[in-house]
């Protein structure tokens, strides 16, 4: 039966205890569900020629012996059978192929085979994600054939088209605008469509990726500026929209979207969705609600009505996580086998790097997703709570459009043909909360006379590699309305001298906080002649 | 009868509230129960209340309207408490609120305060018309009564709402209630109105009511409803209808029709009669066809509780649960599991064209919920719990392929005795709350049932299994020979011993267990040579029998061929290679060509497999008759007990421990009554065989043979080896070693059994004898053996001071002391087998038997 049949047969509590009912669950009966899942998979992936393959002749009989027989696995391993859709090596025939970037523009197109099952659980998890994300309380969801969505995903086969797809197989909602029908507009041209959609019909439930959700909120009152064009509007909207405008002028306050819209649920997710959360909570009059998606995780969890962390949905994938300082052991020493722990293991304020093998045929086992999440709470038997903390350390993310690693980055110096010394590269705040990249470098003695290397045009220059590298970065400098790369020049061998005496190689993406204000001191005190610098 | 308009509605509803507390009177109080009680109680003294202030009795109308008032305004509240409890609502503060109100309103209502008593206008055909007049005042009640009524409404919702898909008497309550609440609307609000809507409205509601607590299971209708109170019923309502009918319709005959008076009254008295029989027939059909079925389902599960509680098998439980199953749910197929290991597997299958070929895992979510949950799960309602998103895809497909739609847990306290897995019923139907109902009685008696004939199984089987080839045992087979025997008389039972070659030199070179390696492989290739035709048995240590019955001998000559190749292919595989070859001597006999009892069957079968070995082993041997075959000689057969004993395990082979560790003190302190004592434990042991003593009789002689003389370790060497006569005192000593044996053994465990024997080994059968002095059969037979074993041995056995006498005089001297010191039966026989040469004697015995002269 489709959901929304079932919606005008079934009531609101069994409705709510088929696609909730995990969250009343205690740990126990949760850690239940994962282990026999992943005994399925086991028993499934060891026996594909990608199981083998990546097992190298061992044989695991139990969760516990594959945990200690096959290493965390990454991308890198799974690449030669993936790319090229090598369908006879997975435990069963992919129904789909998601892809998405690997390393911006440094590696080939990363796909993700997705089996009937996996969608079918893909499926099942979004309802519960919008019956959560609409609820008020416990059970009192508001979830309704013909709803509207405002929806800022990108269109197949990158994993958010999925989502109109798999909802018209359970409950039909009317997508503002449907990214896959309208897959050869540009990525501005559809947020401009579905918002004008939603001024003319309204809109129910709003998801977006964060920095995509605040994109069209603070692009809310030139979409209302009346240069649109013309718009056909219901006559309920259109007294809505007059009386909000009566209203601001007369409190003189800008039109703001909670004004004309009455949003049932708002979740978002993605990389930097925090930085977003508050100032979107105040335009929509309704506290978004997290969820976490991913390529090859599929829909991982959500936050319920209470907003206090996000719980992973038990049949996702099997879940492990890496203590931190165990992940930054293994970013200083690649050979290091990091330690893993169990949902029910996890303790709360401790960061954890995600791990996940996925359920139903799917293709990753052990697998590290290159996500850091936050335990929120954890304890007494509950199920624990995540919010999502940022990429890895090695991995620079800016609101879910870029993946800088060190390569990258080589690459596009050595792209811009720029004569740079020694750089790092941080990911950093500005006083809006707004996410930027921060890139510390040192002009070669020997660059001073010749080029010109005034910040400005550095920042500049770089930018036209970066987005030539990656085209998703020229998405991210409009999405933030700002130049997403701020340069500090540093003086030439700060950063070797540093390291020569801290005794350690600063890591040149993400160094820790106080290594970079380490570095920043030790620029202000020191002085070394330029012959030095260069030794 | 009086000037009343429709007064017989007031009857007929008071009469049927009268039926409904006298059916709920002797139903079991529940509080559900209990609360309908009250409300029905309230409903006859309203309508009671009602008729008598319309009848105008004493003490007068206004107080059989107070009655009735009183009875209207608890009508809300009662309805609200019966609610509460059906509904099984914990919180009781809107109850009190309702019930204080409730309180209140009675001094208003019976002091007219809400409502004053009505006015009576007399029409001028007599008949009488009640006015009220009503004022403000009735706000007041009014109020408490909008307040219980929606209050009730939204219980009534949530219920519903609750109940989703498994209506189960909310939605009858919901309607019941809106239709009195329309009948006091029409009696109100209808300008001019007479007739007693509100009466029957409350008749209906209160149907309905009991209609609710019936499809809850409250009460069982065929408890409620007899034929007594089915005619009584219906000769009353007739009587009722008879009062205010009867005359209308005879005036009506008579001046309408224009019958005549006598006619007119034998016309409406034989209408009268036949409308009751008519109605009786009718009701008690329709009775009938309504509760039938809930008659049918106890019958069934009377007999089903009776057949399943005498069965001790587990597959006609099996067959009983499918079929009673069956009869009641139309469902087309039924599995049933039974756990093994980890697993439930599929043991039963209502339709043979699917055979139960699958098996459940007990780690199952679906299990978990028939443990934790309900006894039950719908598959479809399961699917809606998140419980379900553990399945497995593997799962999911075989119930979606076996078309299951219900799975009910056969449940001994938490654990789980069986499952059994019910296919859709016809059309999709879904399971109703008495098929639930049904089904979860009949596991539960099943459950049972299942549980002590599984137990019993087990207990038969592991007292007729041996227990490392999972074979049945001897035990069985002697009973199952007996039975076949019979059973087969002419068409012929034939019976093969495969005896395993050289077994003991296997165990030596690769230890026991690989020999038991080797018995189970040999074991496995006869039962699969076998196959249906016959069953196998493991007899003895390296011994498997096989039972064929109307099979002649030419037929299990070719099984045996068959059995001698597959047991020599066992050590042809390459892995096993390094092993000795293994070979099989087969002996075979059938009866009744070559026997005519089941005893002389197991002596020719065995006969014919020791040929096969004394021919050359690796052979099948048929008995054909006595005349071809060598008797096996005692000796033979002495050897085979000995080795079994030495073999033995457990406890015997503890006190076989003993005895060797004994005598081997005994050797080292006295050579020659070390032999002695072996000698004398084998001539026993072949005399008991010759005399008919079973084997156990003979194992005890074996062993107190070896034992009889342990009590000389006490006596000193120089008494035991003296060449000339003892003195007094010596012999005196001398005869002290049997008590001294006695306290050794009875010291050691498991070895008491040896006692009798040796205490009576120097008994006399004249009564000479020591200790006791005891005479002929009052001497063990044991002790009996023993003694003529013993004397045997003396004589023949030399000595540091004399030589051993000829076999011949020994012989001699032995029948001479026949009657006096020996059993003269054992005697003869004895010197009989000597003679025959049926008995192993040694060398040096041998000797002088062969050189008379030398010993001259």
């Amino acid at each position: 039966m489709r959901f929304d049949e079932k919606l005008n047969k079934v009531n609101h509590e069994q409705l709510w205890r088929e696609y909730c009912g995990f969250l009343d669950m205690d740990l126990s009966e949760y850690m239940y569900i994962q282990r026999r899942l992943m005994e399925e998979q086991l028993h499934l992936w060891s026996a594909c020629g990608l199981g083998r393959k990546l097992l190298r002749g061992h044989e695991p009989k139990t969760i516990d012996e594959l945990r200690e027989m096959l290493p965390l696995t990454t991308y890198e391993d799974y690449a030669d059978v993936l790319l090229a859709k090598r369908s006879e090596m997975l435990c069963d025939t992919p129904a789909t192929w998601i892809q998405t970037t690997w390393e911006g523009g440094l590696r080939p197109t990363k796909m993700a085979p997705y089996t009937r099952e996996m969608l079918n659980r893909y499926r099942h998890n979004l309802i519960s994600t919008v019956m959560m994300a609409s609820a008020k309380e416990k059970g009192n969801f508001e979830v309704k054939k013909g709803f509207r969505v405002l929806y800022g995903g990108a269109p197949l086969p990158y994993a958010t088209g999925l989502m109109p797809s798999l909802f018209d197989e359970d409950l039909k909602l009317v997508w503002l605008p449907d990214s896959n029908a309208n897959s050869d507009l540009s990525f501005t041209q559809r947020i401009k469509k579905g918002f004008s959609m939603a001024l003319s019909g309204g809109v129910d439930y709003f998801f977006a990726i964060g920095s995509v959700a605040n994109y069209i909120t603070e692009n809310f009152s030139k979409s209302t500026g009346g240069s649109g064009g013309k718009k056909k509007i219901s006559f309920r909207h259109a007294v809505r929209y007059l009386r909000a405008k009566y209203i601001c002028r007369r409190d003189g306050r800008p039109l703001l979207p909670k004004d004309i819209f009455h949003l049932k649920a708002f979740f978002y997710g993605g990389t930097d969705a925090h930085c977003y959360r508050d100032r979107l909570a105040a335009a929509w009059g309704i506290m978004p609600t997290e969820a976490i998606l991913g390529t090859e995780s599929t829909c991982l969890g959500a936050e319920t009505w209470e907003h206090n962390g996000m719980v992973f949905f038990p049949d996702s994938c099997f879940y492990e996580f890496i203590p931190e300082e165990e992940m930054n052991r293994n970013l200083r020493d690649p050979a290091y086998r990091p330690r893993t722990c169990l949902m029910d293991e996890v303790t709360t304020g401790q960061n954890y790097e995600l791990v996940i093998s996925v359920f139903h045929g799917g293709a990753f086992m052990r697998y590290r997703i290159g996500d850091v999440f936050q335990c929120v709470s954890a304890g007494r038997g509950e199920l624990p709570r995540f919010a999502y903390v940022d990429r890895v350390p090695d991995v620079i993310d800016i609101a879910g459009f870029t993946r800088i690693t060190e390569e990258s980055m080589k690459e596009v110096i050595r792209l811009s043909r720029l004569n740079l010394g020694e750089w790092v590269l941080k990911k950093e705040y500005d006083e809006g909360n707004n996410p930027y990249l921060h890139l510390f470098v040192e002009i070669p003695p020997e660059a001073l006379g010749e080029e010109v290397v005034v910040r400005r045009v550095l920042e500049q220059h770089l930018s036209v590699y970066f987005q030539y590298f990656d085209s998703d970065y020229s998405d991210l400098k409009k999405l933030l309305n700002m130049e997403p790369l701020q340069i500090t020049i540093l003086k030439a061998g700060t950063i070797t001298g540093y390291e020569r005496e801290r005794g350690h190689r600063l890591s040149r993406i993400n160094p820790n906080m106080l290594d970079l204000q380490g570095l920043l001191k030790y620029q202000a005190r020191a002085y070394y002649p330029p012959w030095e610098a260069t030794v | 009868m009086s000037g009343v308009p429709f007064l017989y509605v007031n009857v007929l509803a008071l009469f049927g509230f009268a039926l409904m507390f006298s059916v709920f009177m002797a139903a079991r109080k529940t509080t559900e129960i209990r609360a309908f009680l009250f409300l029905i109680i309230d409903c006859l003294t309203w309508t009671g209340g009602s008729i008598l202030m319309r009848l105008q009795t004493w003490p007068g109308v206004p107080f059989w309207y107070y009655v009735s008032l009183l009875s209207i305004f608890s009508t809300e509240f009662l309805f609200y408490l019966f609610l509460h409890r059906f509904a099984r609502e914990r919180g009781n503060l809107l109850l009190w609120i309702f019930f204080a109100g409730t309180v209140l309103l009675v001094p208003g209502t019976i002091t007219g305060f809400f409502l004053a008593p009505p006015t009576l206008i007399y029409g001028p055909d007599g008949s009488v018309l009640f006015t009220y007049t009503v004022n403000w005042h009735m706000v007041f009640p009014c109020i408490l009564f909008v307040g219980v009524i929606f209050a009730s409404l939204l219980l009534l919702l949530r219920m519903a709402r609750e109940e989703g898909g498994q209506p189960s008497g909310a939605w009858i309550l919901f309607w019941g209630g809106l239709v009195m609440l329309a009948g006091n609307m029409l009696q109100i609000l209808l300008p001019g109105n007479i007739f007693p809507y509100d009466t029957l409205a409350g008749v209906v509601f209160a149907g309905m009511v009991a209609f609710a607590l019936y499809r809850r299971r409250l009460f069982r209708m065929t408890l409620a409803i007899s034929h007594g109170l089915l005619t009584i019923t219906t000769v009353s309502v007739y009587a009722l209808l008879g009062i205010f009918f009867v005359r209308p319709v005879q005036s009506f005959l008579e001046n309408v029709v224009g019958l005549a008076p006598d006619l007119s009254v034998v016309l409406v008295s034989v209408m009268l009669a036949g409308a009751l029989l008519v109605t009786y027939t009718g009701m008690r059909k329709l009775i009938n066809v309504l509760f039938i079925r809930e008659e049918k389902q106890n019958n069934r599960l009377k007999q089903f509780s009776s057949d399943v509680t005498q069965s001790l098998s587990t597959g006609a439980i099996m067959q009983k649960l499918a079929d009673v199953v069956q009869e009641e749910i139309p469902v087309e197929q039924i599995y049933i599991c039974l756990p093994d290991g980890n697993h439930f597997e599929a043991r039963y299958s209502a339709n043979p064209l699917n055979p139960p070929t699958f098996s459940i895992d007990r780690d199952s979510p679906k299990i978990r919920y028939l443990q934790e949950q309900e006894p039950y799960l719908i598959v479809r309602d399961y699917h809606c719990t998140p419980h379900a998103i553990s399945d497995w895809a593997a799962e999911k497909e075989l119930f979606q392929r076996l078309d299951i739609a219900c799975m009910v847990a056969m449940r001994n306290g938490t654990e789980i005795i069986g499952l059994m897995l019910l296919s859709s019923k016809f059309r999709g139907r879904p399971f109703g709350a008495s098929e639930i109902g049904f089904l979860e009685t009949v596991s539960s008696i099943a459950s049972m049932a299942l549980k002590n004939a599984g137990l019993y199984e087990q207990m038969y089987r592991e007292a007729r299994v041996d227990p490392l080839t999972g074979m049945y045992n001897y035990r069985y087979f002697i009973e199952q020979l007996d039975e076949q025997f019979t059973a087969c008389g002419q068409d012929g039972l034939t019976l093969m011993y495969i005896d395993a070659d050289d077994f003991k030199l296997y165990n030596q070179l690769y230890g026991v267990g690989e020999g038991d390696i080797a018995l189970c492989r040999i074991g496995e290739v006869i039962r699969l040579c076998v196959g249906d035709s016959g069953a196998v048995y493991r007899t003895s240590g390296k011994v498997f029998a096989a039972l064929l019955p109307k099979q002649d001998s030419s037929r299990a000559q070719i099984l045996a061929r068959e059995i001698g190749v597959r047991v020599v292919d066992i050590n042809h595989v390459r892995e096993r290679r390094h092993l000795k070859p293994l070979s099989v001597s087969i002996g075979i006999c059938s009866a009744p060509y070559a026997a005519s009892s089941a005893k002389e069957l197991m002596d020719n079968t065995d006969l014919a497999t020791y040929n096969a070995k004394q021919s050359g082993k690796d052979r099948v041997v048929v008995f054909r008759g006595a005349t071809d075959m060598s008797a096996q000689r005692l000796t033979e057969r002495t050897n085979a007990i000995v080795e079994h004993l030495e073999r033995s395990n457990g406890a015997e082979r503890g006190a076989v421990g003993a005895i060797y560790a004994l005598t081997a003190a005994i050797d080292a302190k006295d050579h020659y009554t070390f032999d002695h004592s072996k000698n004398v434990a084998r001539y026993a042991a072949c005399l008991a065989l010759a005399v008919g003593l079973n084997e156990e009789q003979v194992y005890t002689i074996y062993s107190a043979g070896l034992l009889h003389d342990i009590g000389k370790i006490s006596i000193p060497e120089d008494i035991l080896n003296k060449k000339g006569a003892l003195t007094e005192q010596e012999y005196s000593l001398m005869k002290g070693h049997v008590n001294n044996s006695i306290e050794m053994i009875r010291h050691l465990p498991e070895m008491d059994y040896l006692i009798p024997a040796v205490l009576g080994h120097h008994e006399r059968w004249d009564g000479g004898g020591y200790p006791r002095g005891i005479t002929e059969e009052e001497i063990p037979v044991s002790a009996r053996c023993l003694a003529v074993a013993d004397a045997f041995d003396a004589m023949v056995s030399n000595r540091p001071y004399r030589r051993g006498l000829l076999l011949e005089d020994a012989l001699m001297r032995l029948e001479e002391s026949a009657g006096t010191q020996l059993d003269p039966h054992l005697t003869t026989i004895f010197t009989q087998i000597v003679r025959s040469g049926d008995i192993f004697l040694p060398p040096q015995v041998r000797r002088h038997s062969a050189a008379p002269a030398e010993t001259a």
